[in-house]
């Protein structure tokens, strides 16, 4: 087991440098086509764009998710069983602190976890999988979620998803500069001066 | 023209081996702090341990006065569940405590089996409460004991490991938790 956990971590960084590699790549064709001699500053745009981003996510990301998905902090008297099941995976876990635990109004069963460290971290389960699971079934969801918060997959998938943001952010950016800049008008050399 | 050479191969030589001695005590200092970090982590689950006992010898209490009035004729199981309670708080060293605790565990499995035949107590809002506390406490000392072996053996690997082994002499090695009551171990027997 932990030689596949091992491989996978391996695997995931790959495919981040790739992207990485992927979105600088983006942004010095952009730069390039904007102006011969733009490839350099299409680069330093590309990462600045997913410094912002990024930085914006890590600081907001969890509350932003939790809040879009409607869920609100729970405590021990308001659902014991929950909460106790929470800090029951956290202690197998061997996490140094039990997440914050959310509730969710929504039929539909369901369960994530957020949080960008084990000691940020939020488990989110819906009113539907409270009705639907028993203890010991509730158990094996929570215990999957917390398996996300001490892998860091979080992170992991806010990483990703913003380095695949910026890309699709260029290529918005590139596709307008290029239509307002016709092959005759010269816009977007002066767009790129600006 | 050889002797310059020779002075040449020597500077080498003394610039290599200075390298090779700094990457020694790096590796030792990164070993040993290794150890030191892991040994701490297992010390700390160990205490984990004793932090969720605490929790169940607090519960027992309440939970015996709670249902008291509804089981009169099992005074002598609620005399035998406070007296494995208080004999699990006074007991000491790893293995007293693991036989006592044994002990009231199998003392309240057998309390909880009794309940069964008191409808008017399963419905008892106090009861439940204390029912889920009690679950919850037995599923943590469950987990509390399997991060410890886990932390434990994750420490116990470190300090066996070569080369960790030619420098962790002054580490002990850690227990892991095992069933100190036969019985907890036996399949628990059920009858019609």
């Amino acid at each position: 087991m932990w030689e596949q956990i091992r491989s996978n971590r391996r695997r995931s960084a790959f495919v981040l440098v790739l992207m990485a590699l992927l979105l600088g790549a983006t942004g010095g064709a952009l730069g390039i086509l904007v102006a011969p001699v733009g490839g350099v500053v299409g680069v330093a745009v590309a990462l600045a764009l997913f410094g912002v981003l990024w930085l914006t996510a890590v600081a907001q990301g969890d509350r932003l998710f939790l809040a879009l998905a409607g869920a609100r902090p729970i405590r021990k008297q308001d659902h014991a069983v929950l909460v106790n099941v929470v800090e029951e995976m956290s202690i197998a876990a061997g996490l140094a602190r039990p997440p914050a635990v959310y509730l969710v109004d929504d039929p539909a069963p369901n369960a994530f976890a957020t949080g960008r460290d084990p000691r940020h971290a939020a488990v989110a389960v819906t009113t539907g999988l409270l009705a639907v699971l028993d203890r010991d079934e509730l158990q094996g969801v929570v215990a999957h979620e917390i398996g996300h918060i001490k892998n860091r997959d979080v992170s992991l998938i806010v990483l990703a998803g913003v380095m695949v943001g910026a890309i699709l952010m260029l290529g918005e950016l590139s596709w307008r500069l290029l239509r307002v800049g016709g092959p005759d008008s010269g816009t977007a050399l002066r767009l790129a001066g600006a | 023209m050889s002797e310059i050479c020779l002075s040449i191969v020597l500077a080498y030589a003394a610039w290599i081996g200075l390298g090779v001695l700094v990457v020694l005590v790096l590796f030792f200092i990164g070993v040993y702090n290794g150890l030191v970090r892991a040994r701490n982590e297992s010390r700390n689950a160990w205490s984990q341990i004793d932090v969720q006992l605490k929790r169940r010898h607090d519960l027992v209490p309440n939970l015996v006065e709670t249902v008291k009035g509804y089981m009169q004729h099992e005074a002598q199981t609620l005399e035998r569940v406070i007296a494995a309670r208080n004999q699990a708080v006074q007991a000491r060293g790893p293995a007293a405590q693991g036989q006592a605790e044994g002990l009231l565990g199998a003392a309240l499995t057998q309390l909880f089996a009794l309940v069964e035949s008191y409808p008017d107590l399963k419905a008892n809002q106090n009861f439940l409460g204390l029912q889920e506390e009690l679950t919850s406490t037995e599923n943590r000392i469950g987990f509390a004991r399997q991060a410890y072996n886990d932390a434990a053996t994750t420490y116990n690997n470190k300090r066996e490991v070569f080369p960790a082994n030619l420098i962790s002499g002054s580490f002990e090695k850690a227990e892991l938790f095992e069933i100190e009551v036969a019985a907890e171990r036996a399949v628990p027997k059920v009858q019609f």
